[in-house]
């Protein structure tokens, strides 16, 4: 056999490898999600080497990708991490922004249908609707269901604006905003949430979501059941496990495995230029729907309410609330948009993987 | 008009609606609880 053959590598690989390395670059030196994009980076490079070991019949990362995303495991099994780590504290003293976090999902919606007039398949177009739940597992949950083919460019899209979101949200912000309305003050005065209450909460969740959507049960539930682990204050070294080793663990595979779905031949092509392109106006048509209900909602109210926090009902958790928390400062130093803004936040978690639920109920 | 088309659209208006529908479902439970958590406090 020659050796040297292996060097002729086609110039589809070659454009991968260097995909993988920017993938690898933005978390490294910018730190875009670097816990998702640098396995993603290194997995699309080793799925490109001609002949390679890591992908086929009994490759590794094949072996990976079958046992925890063809299934839909690694996504299920990252939301219980994500429900230990979130403290819904903030949700339960204003519940008013659980239609924050309700509104923000108009970009699924829409993007859904832009997909589907640029002609790609109702299945391919529910799951480049999905990029805007600002949520990758639910992303790579709903995607792994109806097209598993697009994988690869769904997951990249949907990780790279989460990191991009101070950079995506506040143009839009300051867009639909008036320097008046940014400047609205809030109310910070909390309220004891008791403990049972923060009990109850993601069981009552749980049931509420599992009848009115069944299909929300496998995501919603691993999320509250996480979040239960976490409240219930006899769990801690569980709940610390959820947090920490589980959900590094997951991310870890999950990453390395969707490289291995980004051959040249699934990802070079116009569509994932599209799906890209469709993953940033979900984003931004998800943020001008929390901030436009936002304004009308104060249409009917005494006491106001910034509209800013309208943009944090994305579900990009806790980066959408920094965002409109900071551009809450730089209007007002004294105005704090946190714990609204935090809400809001972790409404849109909830809201995000009810609505991808409610589209796959509908689908399916 | 093509089915995908119309299929989405028939997703936005079923589904948009409908998560919102579901926030209020969750906005007077959590209210419930945080009133009766309030009228334990007061007892």
């Amino acid at each position: 056999m020659n050796l040297l053959s292996n060097f002729l590598i086609p110039a589809g690989n070659l454009i991968m490898f260097a995909i993988g390395g920017v993938l690898i670059f933005l978390a490294i030196k910018k730190q875009y999600e670097p816990m998702l994009l640098l396995p993603i980076g290194f997995g699309a490079i080793l799925t490109n080497i001609p002949g390679s070991s890591a992908i086929g019949e009994h490759g590794v990362l094949t072996i990976l990708y079958e046992a925890g995303i063809a299934n839909e495991l690694f996504p299920a099994l990252i939301f219980i991490g994500i429900g230990a780590m979130i403290d819904f504290g903030p949700l339960l003293q204003k519940p008013v922004m659980f239609f924050y976090g309700a509104a923000a999902q108009l970009g699924i919606f829409l993007t859904i249908i832009v997909a589907a007039l640029l002609g790609f398949d109702i299945r391919e177009a529910i799951s480049i609707g999905i990029i805007g739940t600002a949520d990758g597992p639910t992303s790579i949950y709903v995607a792994s269901r109806l097209a598993i083919h697009m994988l690869g460019p769904i997951s990249v899209a949907a990780y790279s604006y989460m990191a991009l979101v101070p950079v995506v949200q506040p143009p839009i912000i300051k867009l639909l905003t008036t320097k008046e309305e940014r400047r609205i003050r809030m109310d910070n005065r909390t309220e004891k949430v008791p403990k049972y209450v923060r009990i109850l909460f993601p069981i009552l969740v749980t049931l509420l979501a599992g009848i009115i959507a069944p299909v929300s049960v496998a995501l919603i539930g691993m999320l509250m059941f996480g979040n239960l682990i976490r409240e219930s204050g006899v769990l801690n070294k569980l709940s610390n496990a959820a947090q920490n080793e589980l959900s590094n663990i997951i991310t870890l595979f999950l990453g390395i495995a969707i490289g291995s779905t980004m051959t040249a031949s699934a990802f070079l092509n116009q569509r994932t230029l599209l799906i890209l392109l469709m993953g940033l106006i979900a984003f931004i048509l998800d943020t001008m729907g929390g901030i436009l209900f936002a304004k009308t909602f104060n249409l009917f109210r005494k006491q106001k309410i910034n509209p800013m926090i309208g943009a944090a009902g994305i579900s990009a958790f806790p980066m959408s609330a920094r965002v409109v928390h900071r551009m809450g400062l730089e209007e007002d130093p004294n105005n704090f948009l946190i714990m609204y803004a935090t809400g809001a936040n972790v409404a849109g978690q909830i809201g995000s993987v009810l609505a991808g639920s409610i589209v796959l109920a509908l689908f399916l | 008009m093509s089915e995908a088309v119309s299929k989405s659209i028939m997703i936005f208006l079923e589904g948009y609606p409908t998560t919102f529908l579901a926030t209020i479902a969750f906005f007077i439970m959590i209210k419930l609880l945080m009133k009766s958590a309030s009228k334990r406090n007061e007892e």
